[in-house]
């Protein structure tokens, strides 16, 4: 279907050049648009994928890989993981 | 013995007073005292005093019948006010102005009444437009407000705007645009948040990166400062909603368009990353200064 101007209000058809002109500038964005659609979807993930999270959600991941020994029994003494313990401590989960 | 007829006995009617006349009581005249036109009876001999000055009687004279003032008015839309001494006609002003105390505070003008004036608007479905040129930017205002709404693509897509320079009426293009936003959001699963941004684009983004389904239709309230400015670079501010994949994630933006150098721009073309816009309301005003 041909393109058309709204020119403050007026309607005013694209000419042949105009719709050449929109289509290589459309395709020229394409590899631009395909970037950042997968950092979109990586950071906010889709209807059916989840994304990344937020921090607290991939903080909490992290957590309980620690929490569960996946990186060594040391880990479970760095400060970061002390101070989260100490807060989940302080306000306890319902039950 | 004489006889009186009682029928004869009454005023004397003298016509229209003259000043060389001379008036004895009872004798009745008609005189217009300033726009006023009024009957008044001779209550002592006089020459040479008008019955009334200003609304005031002359002591010789007392009104019969006090008329009143002929309408100042000649042209529908006309109200009457009064001026310094009498009752003065104020022609209806243009389209749109409103009512107003002048500077002085001792009369009336019809001017900008404060608040928006509306530049420019349309509901329009089942288009294919490529984009939407919006050249409504003058000197009269410092700040314009669009409001659209209703706004759906052809394709899951999203809008961008580029601003119309005043000297050649084309767009800016070139990386004159930096923009950015924040972009609270929801899924179906959870909130969240991010940034975008550029510094450097050929255009502004009006909606993030976020696309928007083509089931759904987008809104939003963009606020341009001094467009017109060649001094101060073109600003815009922004908040928008969308819902990008269907009913799966919901998007807000509020963000920030800059042009990047000092150029007047006499409106926007807003057009879509991709596709085309199938269906638009907007609503263009300007902020009254």
């Amino acid at each position: 279907m041909p393109r058309f101007h709204l020119i403050n209000g007026e309607l005013v058809q694209y000419t042949s050049e105009e719709e050449s002109a929109r289509d290589v500038e459309e395709a020229s964005d394409i590899a631009k648009e395909a970037s950042i659609k997968y950092i979109n979807e990586r950071r906010e993930g889709t209807a059916t994928t989840p994304g990344y999270g937020s921090f607290g959600e991939q903080l909490d991941k992290l957590y309980h890989d620690i929490n569960a020994g996946k990186f060594g029994a040391n880990a479970k003494t760095g400060s970061w993981f002390v101070g989260i313990s100490s807060v989940k401590a302080a306000h306890p989960k319902s039950s | 013995m004489a006889t009186i007829d009682l029928g004869k006995i009454k005023f004397k009617w003298q016509g229209t007073y003259a000043g060389g006349t001379a008036y004895v009581p009872d004798d009745v005249v008609y005189y217009v005292d300033g726009s006023v036109g009024s009957s008044y009876m001779c209550v002592a001999n006089t020459q040479g005093n008008a019955p009334s000055s200003g609304g005031t009687p002359h002591a010789s004279w007392q009104y019969l019948a006090k008329g009143q003032a002929t309408s100042p008015t000649t042209t529908q839309g006309d109200i009457i006010v009064r001026g310094s001494s009498a009752d003065e006609r104020l022609g209806i002003g243009a389209a749109g102005k409103v009512l107003k105390v002048n500077s002085s505070a001792n009369g009336y003008e019809f001017g900008e009444g404060g608040g928006q004036v509306l530049l420019a608007s349309a509901d329009l479905t089942g288009q294919t437009l490529g984009n939407v040129t919006l050249n409504y930017f003058t000197n009269t205002y410092s700040v314009y407000k669009l409001y659209i709404h209703g706004m759906y693509f052809s394709s899951n897509n999203r809008p961008r705007l580029r601003f119309i320079k005043n000297s050649d009426s084309l767009p800016q293009e070139g990386n004159q645009y930096a923009w950015h936003s924040m972009h609270p959001y929801r899924t179906s699963s959870a909130n969240n948040h991010n940034t975008h941004g550029a510094w450097t684009q050929s255009y502004g983004e009006m909606h993030g990166e976020n696309m928007v389904h083509t089931h759904w239709s987008m809104a939003g309230e963009y606020i341009f400062y001094h467009p017109m400015s060649t001094t101060r670079k073109t600003q815009c501010t922004y908040y928008s909603i969308g819902e990008e994949s269907d009913r799966g994630q919901h998007n807000q933006h509020i963000g920030a368009i800059w042009a990047l150098q000092l150029e007047a721009y006499k409106g926007i073309v807003i057009y879509p990353t991709s596709g085309t816009i199938t269906a638009i309301s907007y609503r263009l005003f300007g902020i009254i200064n």
